[in-house]
């Protein structure tokens, strides 16, 4: 499908050759490797413009790019409307339960609504996460609101992706409450350059993930929080259609990692959590 | 086999670098490149940036003695303080030393491009030499800018580098009623981006780029090879649409 003309023989930048899935990158081809994408917000931009953005189009998008999975909580779901953004998603992995994992929201801000919405998501249409967005919804992550959110996910041992992670401290409080909870920290390893205790801390936590998607891609940040934290605290997740699906798969597939540190990262590390 | 042109990379050393540093030598930095597949690049000092442009662009022409596929481009800055030259001799520097490209980072640097204060040298530049304008963001006082010096200089060519994820509601109204008004995609990662502008405004006016030293290649890269777009248009953008523009230089 996509034949490109130009067919890069160019190595790996830390290899004399590069590993398939840098090959696959390098010549604009799907990746061979089993890929999945944990943070995605199907849905129209709304402070800022993209093309498409609704799940059929983020599906043929992850045909391009090689993703096999793609986790969806709706972009309206961490705005406004999470009912309707919940909805939106239980018809994606309805039509597609083959390429979509749904991620359930709920705004803490409607305690009550947001209890319904996650037993009749997870419990009712098979939902296998939970995406929180404290900033958008202006709510603390450690406030009690958010509390029945932690325990249904220690009782569920669901995933839950969280937009921010507050401090390093808070990180570990969270993860040793609710230990069968699993938390993937979304643009935490962006943040790790500013934070370098992150990476310290999750080293320690089996049951914490980061993940890599992030406006600021300096160069090398992958592989130095790999290095500290151990590649099996990275996973793979764009923030699709927020940000290019595409970028943060080639920041992943030309990092300067070994080949089995990125089957890792791009789904052997978060593929059990999501019972796949 | 087709190379890539990088329209945004500086060689020298940086305050704050990422993890796997800067490059300190040019041959480091075409090395890191040509992994990438990239053949040529337009590059700058990184000390023209961060120390001070007069001292930045003489660096730079000492350090890329001998490699033909890295092309200077010098920075600009207002000449009224009397610590730059004047636009009319600048141009003649530019002119003396080959140099087709020059780049304003006025946030960075903290000028206007009111014509009070760059107008002598828009002037100077338009149908001499292109302009690689960076930005930090395309606000509203950037993207007025923009426009304005655009359709007051038609005959400058005018690239706009560093834009984010946010530019296609201002960036799309702007490249068609200017079409001097060029795009740098270096930090270009909206969602089918290049797709998109390509079908909006055309792909004649996109040219890739790196941000190198202080961003990864990996994601620029991924957005001009998986964007959908036909490969005559995947060949323009990464590498003959700046070929061209430089090209428009007078010399």
């Amino acid at each position: 499908m996509f034949g490109h003309v130009w067919r890069h023989n160019a190595p790996h930048p830390h290899h004399h050759h590069p590993d398939p899935v840098a090959a696959d990158a390098l010549a604009g081809g799907p990746l061979s490797d089993f890929v999945i994408d944990v943070h995605s917000h199907p849905g129209p931009g709304t402070n800022f413009f993209y093309q498409g953005g609704g799940a059929g189009d983020l599906l043929r998008v992850m045909d391009r790019t090689g993703v096999d999975y793609s986790c969806f909580s709706a972009y309206t779901a961490i705005g406004p409307d999470f009912v309707r953004g919940n909805e939106l998603v239980a018809a994606a992995v309805r039509a597609h339960p083959d390429r979509v994992i749904g991620f359930a929201v709920p705004n803490p801000n409607y305690p009550e609504l947001a209890k319904e919405e996650l037993i009749r998501r997870v419990d009712d249409q098979g939902f296998r996460g939970i995406k929180i967005h404290s900033t958008i919804h202006e709510y603390p992550i450690h406030g009690p609101n958010y509390i029945p959110v932690y325990e249904f996910a220690d009782d569920h041992r669901l995933p839950i992706l969280s937009h921010t992670y507050d401090t390093p401290a808070r990180i570990r409080q969270l993860a040793t409450t609710y230990p069968n909870a699993r938390f993937i920290w979304a643009h935490a390893i962006w943040q790790h350059i500013r934070t370098p205790d992150l990476a310290l801390t999750v080293r320690d936590l089996p049951n914490v993930f980061c993940e890599m998607s992030g406006s600021g891609n300096r160069r090398g940040q992958i592989e130095a929080f790999v290095k500290v934290a151990g590649v099996e605290s990275a996973v793979f997740g764009s923030d699709y259609p927020v940000l290019g699906q595409t970028w943060q798969m080639g920041n992943v597939a030309h990092a300067d990692l070994t080949h089995d540190e990125k089957r890792k990262i791009f789904s052997g590390n978060i593929r059990g959590v999501l019972g796949l | 086999m087709a190379e890539l042109f990088d329209a945004n990379c500086a060689v020298g050393m940086v305050s704050r670098p990422g993890p796997a540093g800067a490059f300190l030598t040019p041959d480091d930095l075409a090395a890191h490149q040509a992994h990438f597949g990239i053949g040529k690049a337009l590059v700058y000092h990184s000390l023209a940036l961060e120390e001070h442009p007069t001292a930045g662009n003489q660096l730079l022409m000492r350090a890329l003695e001998g490699h033909d596929s890295l092309i200077p481009s010098w920075l600009a800055l207002p000449h009224h303080t009397g610590e730059f030259p004047e636009p009319a001799r600048f141009v003649e520097d530019l002119r003396s030393a080959g140099v087709r490209a020059v780049r304003i980072f006025p946030d960075d640097q903290r000028f206007l491009t009111d014509d009070w204060v760059l107008g002598e040298l828009f002037a100077a530049l338009a149908g001499q030499v292109p302009l690689f304008w960076h930005i930090d963001a395309l606000s509203t006082a950037t993207a007025r800018d923009l426009y304005r010096v655009a359709t007051t200089h038609p005959d400058l060519q005018i690239a706009v580098c560093d834009v984010d994820k946010m530019i296609n509601r201002t960036m799309t109204p702007l490249m068609r009623e200017a079409p001097n008004i060029w795009l740098e995609t270096g930090g270009f990662r909206t969602h089918r981006g290049i797709e998109y502008l390509s079908n909006a405004v055309g792909a004649d006016r996109l040219v890739f780029g790196t941000k190198l030293p202080w961003q990864a290649v990996g994601p620029p890269h991924a957005e001009l090879m998986y964007a959908d777009i036909d490969e005559d248009a995947r060949r323009a953008i990464g590498a003959s649409n700046l070929e061209r523009l430089l090209a428009m230089a007078a010399w």
